[in-house]
């Protein structure tokens, strides 16, 4: 390596840096999404952005509905879309309108009574009528004990129903996947239903809607989450696979809110406007388009 | 026989039951079968290699020599792979993702891990030379994951204060996290090689007057050159197959990042992110496992670059 | 002239002798002054004057200034504080065998009347021209004296030097600046409870002990599966191997299956432990996967072990009749049980922070498992989806809500202070059986 080749290298990587670090557009939107493994992901592309339209690429594709959250706390000029459940008080989440109405908030009332454009039922999908220890344990989740917890959490709560019988469960593992938006919901399930029957262990994994689904078809687990609803061909595989009616249960509602950084001046926004920006030849790229005014980034 | 009582009780001696004996007649008897598994473990790790890309490639066959339209895969940018519309699989994103990050990373691994190691190996001695060496191994100790939160929560920050970059994960974030993690393996090759070029090279030089500097550019670099550059292939190597670290820090977005400050998406976390959700069997899961063998060729291709160029050593010295 | 013993600026520099050659004072000066001259010639002519009587004095020609310095002024009450730039530089050298020379640095005169007379023809034939505050320097060159080409090359081996030494601790300050930094923000929940309780509250606190045994179970049934393969296949690279096209083959697999990135290994171990050998996603499938991982470093590991026995006790065994096996039963693998040792725990550092290839094979987000209690320690079985340490982190970093800071910051700071003792206890360990070698 002579000293030529050093200086020459150092060069390259200042002239690299100072290329690289050139002045971004400063009110260009930072749009995070969640990756396509997730029930979030499907339903805002078929709720947003109907059924033909992709999502733009670019979008910084997100692990899990925390981290959309953190991402656009800590990024001002970021949108993203999440549960309403995971709020932080560092985010800001938008009113949404839908064709030309009012712009509504992403509350619980308004998730209950269907104001809030983008309320969604949460799903747990069973093969075949639901038995032995899984029934017990649906139904003490569709109970007043399982939909206090989905209050508690953040989710809108459906009318709770007591079960029949209140009798012990057999012994037995549950396994259970799939929604990353419903995971804690499902973990504070799994763990208090677990600290009360003791012979039943609920084993919970995430992955993303789409993960349970795929492992209910395959027959790996036995109660998929999904934040969005099974598809046909989904549904014809697994019974295909297992000889067993796919049973579709709504166990809580939740309101997907979409989140942006406490300091943007934006309050609400509508569901073309955000079809524009995350979809595919969208037309929304910065700021200006959207609020009138740049957002001062720190 | 002799009639000392001492000597009638040693020659019953070597009649005795002792574990000792029992256990060497065991291992003595074990000989045949043992040195059969030897030989078998011998070639375990073919067995393995060729096994992992058997495995993958089964998976993959069917769509590789099937719907998958190679020229857009390896060219498109659009990877759309689960649209209701129309499934579209094109890496080149990905590609100039995990391309990006690589050389980035590179660029800052490379003069660091080898300064580093010439700085070991020639300049300092004694303590510091100890504490340098404890140091790059805890570099070579931190898990990925662990690099990876490092990289969102200390690099990220940093990043969006120093430059004004709009979001914190990109390429020039996950290039440095790359970089501190691809540099004990440079440096632990490196100064292996420079460690096996003979003394007899370094006295020459400065019986000639030459000083430190000199004897290491003009001397060792030349000598080193082989071990140094497959140092260097090694560390592509793990930069290339990072996983864990990438799929945190790169801001995962599938877009041919135009400068470092871009986040971008690399082969290795998309196949992390999305394998659970693919439905096994079908045109994405397996779309996923030809990509997994297009990186177990490339980091293949790139070890045995490195270890041929290694061979080139044995080749050349003749002393 | 008036002799002020006041300390002239000019004289401060002990190695320099300066004549003030100043053409508007009168006469030779004295005192502080004193060597003020009213020309060249005329201080040349003294300079020549006062080596002869050095000279007669004594023969030694060491001692004296090394360097005479001819400074030309305008006005003596200038003088004071005044520095003159050297423009002409000349040297001398009374080790020369030459009697030539033309007072440059490569080839100096040969001694000083020559010098000076040297330094008069220039003067005359008019190729000094000084103006004021020039002058002229006339050292002795003396055989350790750093030239000028010496003196650049000391400051490239400085540079040198300095370059390397920012890049090296470049990396030690990032380090251990990142390591305090993390250890800073875990600091008020690392505790014995951490460690022992089970995470709890939806994982928003509590401990972590569930991921910690999943990752000792997970470590431990992997190395017990890789560790006795890749001592044997070392063994074998090492011992029975001969040096042909097919051991090179060997060689080239082990290089490679080190090289394999995580995420192949994951579909690997999804291809073929969870779904040919049908073992689900499951905790032996997990391990399976591992071990596959950690193969290659055991092999390598092993085999420089036992490079590192030497030969004669190698020979020594088969010239008693020894068979291989035996030798290598008894003499070699004892012999280098401590590298053995060192690169299987190693490895488990690796085992136990890898995430991606557990990720499909057998990592769960959520197990309930006993806080305390015989069951508390064997909460696993072979076949069920296990919590690991590693997957434990990236689930509270991208999945759980409202979790707070600290114990996102411990659970890394467990991983890493639980690799880092562990490798520290692979290095201690060689280093005790080094010591109890006899050899």
């Amino acid at each position: 390596m002579t000293s030529r080749k050093v200086v020459g290298m150092a060069a390259a990587l200042v002239g690299l840096l100072a290329v690289g670090c050139g002045t971004g557009v400063q009110d260009e939107i930072i749009r995070v999404s969640r990756q396509n493994n997730s029930g979030t992901y499907h339903y805002f592309r078929e709720e947003v952005l109907g059924k033909a339209r992709e999502f733009k690429s670019g979008s910084l594709d997100m692990s899990g509905s925390k981290d959309v959250v953190e991402l656009v706390a800590r990024t001002p000029g970021a949108v993203g879309y999440s549960g309403m459940g995971y709020a932080t008080d560092e985010v800001k989440m938008l009113e949404v309108s839908k064709d030309s109405g009012e712009p509504v908030g992403p509350t619980v009332e308004n998730a209950s009574s269907g104001d809030y454009p983008l309320a969604r039922p949460l799903y747990i999908y069973v093969l075949g009528e639901p038995t032995g220890a899984v029934k017990h344990y649906i139904d003490w989740i569709k109970s007043h004990e399982g939909q206090d917890i989905v209050a508690e959490i953040g989710y809108v709560p459906v009318n709770a129903i007591t079960p029949e019988q209140s009798d012990s469960p057999p012994e037995a593992t549950i396994t259970i996947s799939g929604s990353d938006t419903m995971v804690n919901l499902t973990q504070a399930w799994a763990e208090t239903y677990g600290q009360k029957f003791a012979q039943v262990r609920p084993e919970v994994a995430g992955g993303g809607s789409g993960v349970g689904i795929a492992k209910l078809i395959d027959g790996t687990v036995e109660m998929a989450n999904a934040s969005r609803e099974m598809k046909p061909e989904e549904r014809e595989k697994a019974e295909a696979n297992s000889g067993e009616k796919v049973v579709e249960i709504t166990v809580a509602l939740d309101a997907l809110a979409v989140y942006v950084h406490k300091e943007n001046p934006l309050d609400s926004i509508s569901l073309e406007e955000l079809a524009e920006i995350f979809g595919d030849g969208g037309t929304i790229k910065v700021w200006t388009q959207v609020t009138g005014w740049p957002i001062d980034v720190q | 026989m002799s009639s000392n009582p001492k000597a009638i009780a040693s020659d019953f001696g070597h009649k005795r039951i002792s574990v000792s004996r029992i256990w060497h007649k065991l291992g003595d008897a074990a000989e045949l079968p043992m040195v059969w598994l030897i030989h078998i473990c011998g070639w375990s790790a073919i067995l393995f290699v060729l096994a992992i890309f058997a495995f993958v490639f089964r998976e993959a066959a069917p769509m590789l020599f099937g719907q998958l339209n190679l020229v857009e895969f390896f060219t498109s940018e659009k990877w759309y792979p689960d649209s209701v519309i129309e499934p579209q699989y094109g890496i080149l994103a990905l590609l100039a993702g995990t391309g990006a990050v690589t050389v980035t990373s590179m660029v800052f691994a490379v003069p660091i891990g080898l300064g580093a190691a010439v700085f070991i190996s020639e300049f300092c001695g004694g303590k510091v030379k100890e504490t340098l060496k404890i140091v790059i191994e805890v570099l070579a100790a931190i898990p990925s994951v662990v690099w990876g939160f490092i990289g969102v929560v200390v690099v990220g920050p940093l990043i969006i204060q120093t430059t004004g970059a709009a979001v914190g994960v990109n390429v020039l974030n996950a290039s440095i996290i790359l970089a501190l993690m691809s540099v004990p393996v440079i440096v632990s090759v490196g100064e292996d090689s420079l460690k096996a070029v003979p003394d007899s090279y370094r006295e020459a030089a400065i019986s000639l007057g030459a000083s430190r500097w000199e004897v290491v550019y003009k001397v060792l670099f030349p000598a080193a050159r082989n071990g140094l550059l497959a140092a260097v292939l090694l560390g592509v190597g793990r930069a290339i197959g990072e996983t864990m670290a990438v799929l945190l820090c790169t801001g995962h977005a599938v877009k041919i990042p135009h400068s470092l400050l871009d986040p971008a998406r690399t082969l290795t976390a998309t196949i992390a992110s999305e394998l659970g959700e693919a439905v096994r069997g079908e045109g994405h899961y397996r779309v996923l496992f030809v990509i997994g063998v297009v990186l177990f060729a490339v980091t293949f291709l790139v070890n045995l670059t490195a270890d041929l160029v290694v061979k080139g050593i044995r080749g050349q010295q003749h002393d | 002239m008036i002799e002020t013993k006041k300390k002239d600026p000019r004289q401060s520099n002990p190695d320099v002798r300066r004549y003030i050659v100043c053409p508007s004072a009168s006469g030779e000066g004295q005192g502080a002054m004193e060597r003020t001259f009213a020309s060249i010639e005329t201080a040349l002519a003294a300079i020549s004057r006062e080596n002869e009587v050095a000279n007669a004095a004594d023969d030694s020609n060491t001692g004296g200034e090394a360097t005479l310095a001819l400074d030309l002024i305008d006005k003596l009450e200038e003088a004071d504080g005044q520095r003159n730039k050297p423009r002409y530089r000349f040297f001398y050298d009374t080790h020369l065998m030459g009697s030539d020379g033309d007072g440059t640095e490569r080839d100096p005169w040969p001694d000083l009347p020559s010098a000076v007379a040297g330094m008069t023809e220039l003067h005359q034939s008019g190729r000094l021209a000084l103006d004021p505050g020039d002058s002229i320097l006339l050292s002795r060159r003396q055989i350790f004296t750093s030239t000028s080409l010496e003196r650049r090359r000391k400051i490239k081996e400085a540079i040198a030097q300095y370059v390397f030494m920012a890049m090296s601790l470049s990396l030690v300050v990032p380090v251990v600046a990142i390591l305090a930094y993390l250890t800073y923000k875990a600091w008020p929940v690392l505790s014995w409870d951490f460690l022992t309780l089970n995470p709890q509250s939806r994982m928003t606190a509590g401990g972590i002990w569930a991921p910690l045994i999943g990752t000792f179970f997970l470590v431990l049934i992997s190395l017990l599966m890789a560790a006795p393969i890749g001592v044997l296949a070392g063994v074998y690279l090492n011992e029975y191997a001969r040096d042909n096209w097919y051991t090179r083959i060997i060689n080239l697999a082990v290089v490679n299956l080190a090289g394999v990135p995580s995420i192949v290994h994951a579909l690997f171990g999804v291809g073929a432990f969870v779904l040919a050998a049908r073992c689900g996603e499951s905790l032996l499938a997990a391990s399976c996967t591992l071990a596959v991982m950690t193969l290659p470093v055991i092999i390598t590991s092993t085999r420089e072990a036992l490079a590192a026995v030497p030969m004669s006790f190698r020979e020594a065994c088969w010239n008693m009749g020894a068979s291989r096996w035996q030798t290598i039963r008894t003499i070699v693998l004892p012999n280098s049980i401590s590298g053995i040792l060192t690169g299987i725990i190693l490895q488990v550092s690796r085992a136990a922070g890898e995430t991606a290839p557990i990720l499909f094979t057998g990592a769960a987000f959520y197990l309930k498992v006993a806080d305390k209690g015989w069951e508390s320690f064997f909460p696993y079985g072979l076949d069920d989806r296990v919590m690991a340490l590693s997957m434990h982190l990236y689930t509270l970093m991208t999945q759980v809500n409202n979790v707070p800071d600290e114990i996102v910051y411990g659970t890394a700071v467990v991983l890493i202070g639980l690799v880092l003792a562990v490798n520290s206890f692979a290095i201690v360990l060689r280093v005790y059986l080094r010591s109890r070698k006899k050899w």
